[in-house]
């Protein structure tokens, strides 16, 4: 049984449908890629398998349950956890307040405790910056933080909506390494990437969306050398 | 057959504090030629329509409509020029009839001032295939209709070049179709056509010649097979070629 | 002489200020966390000032106890009033402007209730201490001195509480960003109805303090209400801080102006110092300024 499987989801903003029949599967301990070019559906994806939008028709399970009508604030629980795109951190709050809102569903403020001195092993530059706010931080280290803070809810499926964006190049290596050292611990990622060279450099397989539908799916090896993601992004 | 530009856009310029959004932008339109304005989320594609519709003033740089410096004229002075454009979320008059919309808009937007045409108005909408919606409130229509409504109107205006923005974004295979024929037909015509769009599929067996923007700066200005195949644009919109290669 | 007067309307102006500031904060968080306007805040003030009029002035519930029945009674109040006539607004369309409408004919409805059930006379509320302090030959009634020391200490347990528990981190999460807020875990829709009762519960607090000094009628809410906006704009839509200093201005300038003209110049003399602070500072003294 697949970690987290969308069956026929579609999607719409009012009367515009974002997504159109998707089905999609991601098992435990992979790393799902999926690529499309602006618009394509991607965010709209992530969105409603994390609650914050209802999908018109179709299911999604997680570990079995059907989740399409769950409210968001329960699925964290449940083990997503959504970095959504533009990490949307709390820019007023501090580092430390931020991976404590990670850790918002844990037991006591020991374990939170706990949680920020592994999250800040992996991440060591979070904790030079642990006072400072958030939003005074760099692009590279903000989506450390958003990486961290999603991390401190012990997910068993972490998404991420455009980690890529507005990033140097050598930044983003650093996380995408973070990101597989994470899932070699166990963690599922399903990656949404506008940037398909890197996301199919991390994924195992990989979905290419356009305009709301899955036009391809299977191993990313199958994606490399195969004109059809280049027609799909740019149009012939 | 000396071809002189209908718009010039010449060395834009946008800042936005300390955000350079345009890079010196130039580039030539022509009435015969449909041209496309692309390039991945954040480019500045968005900001150059703005700024060629009057909607934004640039930082640095003009604009020129056949010769004349537009750079400075409001939005509603360029319509009377003829330059019109549509709006990404068509707003018609939601309580008007759509033929009581075509109807404001050859009114009010066109050269001269000559008034409205009852008989004009239902050309218009043939053309666009929205006769059978003729009497029903523009608030009723579906997308697709809408946005061949928003099209219309500015058609009603009699332009000399129409900017589209994003026209396509949500529409059927059929009805992007549809707004394909309207506007093969207004090449015939001689108006100059100026596409801002996300749907690349789309454009690409419309558009006659495509402009790529990539972090403010045009990095491309060819036909749509030369641009599809171009390094620095499959860069811009894949992060770089994919081969076997790339597998880490 | 004259230093001792303007002495003494300073820290009256103080006294009043922080009320003001208690009052505002309510507002202010409520605009923070559900980017609402809550046109009913005056009727909780008011009916909180009736519930100490009730408990102390006619049963003769002590004055300590009477508060405590009033602040929990009114934050019962707002969360009925949030969950009945909020909470469905909220996700409908143009709820910024359902909302104050709802608010408002909830504030109509308990004037009225008010007017219903006491008459419309002016109700008197006895001192809760009496007596008074006189440091530097100024006078100050241990009153005033009380309202000074109990919003002091609410102004102090309300920062704690938002910097440093779970539940108030959880409110500046969503007052921030409510999206990220749903993903990390928090039930945003309980944090609108714990916040709308906190915030009844913040003016309920002020009533009470001020309840003895201005006396207790169903219209008391409304001047209130004019003023906690005033307030919330001068100190900048959705800061905490902005509502404390510019509560505290507000009953400061107010005081001064009152000493140079009448008392019906009060407003006139408020409103003017908002025009004036807006005008080269349109977000408020700490607000976020708004690129377009």
């Amino acid at each position: 049984m697949p970690l987290l499987s969308l069956e026929h989801i579609s999607s719409y903003y009012g009367e515009a449908r974002a997504l159109a029949d998707v089905s999609l599967e991601v098992e435990d301990g992979e790393i799902v890629a999926v690529i499309g070019s602006n618009g394509a559906g991607k965010t709209t994806m992530l969105r409603t398998i994390s609650g914050l939008m209802h999908p018109r028709s179709g299911r999604i399970y997680f570990q079995g349950e059907a989740i399409e009508r769950t409210r968001p604030h329960q699925l964290i629980r449940r083990g997503i956890a959504h970095i959504p795109e533009g990490r949307r951190l709390f820019a007023q709050m501090t580092v430390r307040e931020n991976l404590l809102m990670g850790a918002y569903g844990a037991q006591s403020w020991k374990e939170r405790g706990q949680l920020i001195d592994e999250v800040c092993a992996l991440f060591p530059r979070l904790r030079e910056r642990i006072g400072q706010l958030a939003g005074t931080l760099s692009g590279g280290e903000r989506q450390m933080l958003a990486t961290a803070r999603a991390l401190m809810a012990r997910p068993r499926l972490l998404m991420l909506d455009e980690p890529s964006l507005g990033l140097a190049p050598k930044i983003v290596e650093t996380i995408l390494a973070i990101i597989r050292d994470v899932n070699r611990r166990g963690v599922a990622v399903l990656l949404v990437e506008q940037n398909a060279q890197l996301a199919l450099k991390t994924a195992a397989r990989a979905y290419l969306l356009e305009s709301g539908a899955v036009v391809k799916s299977g191993l990313t090896a199958e994606f490399l050398a195969d004109e059809s993601v280049r027609r799909s992004y740019l149009g012939i | 057959m000396d071809r002189r530009p209908l718009l010039t856009i010449d060395g834009v310029q946008k800042n936005f504090g300390g955000l350079v959004v345009l890079d010196g932008v130039s580039f030539e339109a022509y009435s015969d030629e449909t041209l496309c304005l692309i390039g991945p989320n954040g480019a500045g594609k968005t900001t150059l329509f703005n700024i060629i519709a009057g909607a934004l003033p640039p930082s640095a740089g003009c604009i020129r409509l056949d010769g004349h410096d537009i750079t400075r004229l409001k939005p509603h002075v360029r319509c009377r020029m003829g330059i019109a454009r549509t709006f990404q979320i068509p707003q018609p008059f939601a309580a008007l009839s759509v033929l009581e919309n075509v109807e404001v808009a050859l009114e009010f937007g066109r050269r001269g001032g000559r008034g409205s045409d009852v008989v004009q108005a239902r050309a218009l909408l043939e053309r666009a295939r929205l006769t059978r919606w003729m009497h029903a409130l523009a608030a009723e229509l579906p997308l697709g209709a809408r946005k061949r409504l928003e099209l219309v109107r500015a058609l009603a205006t009699e332009p000399r070049v129409i900017l589209l923005d994003e026209v396509m974004g949500g529409l059927s295979p059929e009805e992007v179709d549809e707004v394909a024929a309207i506007v093969h037909g207004l090449k015939a015509e001689n108006v100059g056509v100026i596409f801002v769009e996300h749907v690349l599929r789309a454009v690409m067996s419309i558009a006659d010649r495509i402009i790529v923007l990539h972090g403010g700066r045009l990095i491309a200005d060819a036909a749509p097979a030369e641009v599809s195949r171009d390094p620095a644009v499959i860069e811009a919109y894949l992060g770089g070629a994919l081969d076997a290669a790339a597998q880490p | 002489m004259l230093t001792q007067l303007l002495l003494a309307q300073i820290v009256n102006g103080i006294v009043v200020g922080s009320m003001y500031a208690l009052f505002a904060s309510g507002l202010t968080l409520i605009w923070g966390t559900m980017k609402m306007l809550n046109f009913a805040h005056g009727e909780f003030f008011m009916l909180a000032g009736y519930l100490v009029y009730f408990c102390y002035a006619v049963l003769g519930i002590n004055p300590a106890l009477s508060t405590v029945i009033a602040v929990v009674a009114v934050f019962l109040l707002g969360v009925v009033v949030e969950r009945t006539v909020i909470h469905h607004l909220l996700s409908r369309p143009v709820w910024q402007f359902t909302t104050i409408i709802a608010t408002l004919g909830t504030s109509i409805i308990l004037q009225n209730l008010a007017l219903h059930v006491w008459g419309p006379e002016f109700q008197n509320v006895p001192y809760f201490v009496e007596g008074m302090l006189n440091v530097f030959g100024i006078r100050i009634a241990y009153q005033r001195l009380l309202i000074l020391g109990v919003s002091c200490a609410s102004i102090v347990a309300l920062w704690f509480f938002l910097k440093h528990t779970r539940l108030g981190l959880a409110l500046r999460a969503t007052a921030q960003d409510s999206d990220a807020a749903q993903l990390y875990g928090v039930n945003i829709l309980s944090i609108y109805t714990f916040t709308f009762g906190l915030s009844a519960a913040l003016a309920a607090l002020a009533a009470a303090m001020l309840a003895p000094i201005t006396a207790v009628n169903p219209y008391m809410g409304l001047s209130p209400l004019l003023k906690g906006f005033v307030v919330v704009i001068l100190g900048g839509l959705g800061s905490f801080g902005g509502a404390i200093v510019g509560g505290v201005l507000l009953g400061v300038v107010e005081s001064l102006g009152v000493l140079f003209s009448s008392t019906e110049w009060s407003d006139v003399i408020a409103f003017t110092f908002l025009v004036l602070v807006i005008w080269v500072r349109p977000w408020g003294l700490f607000g976020v300024e708004e690129r377009s």
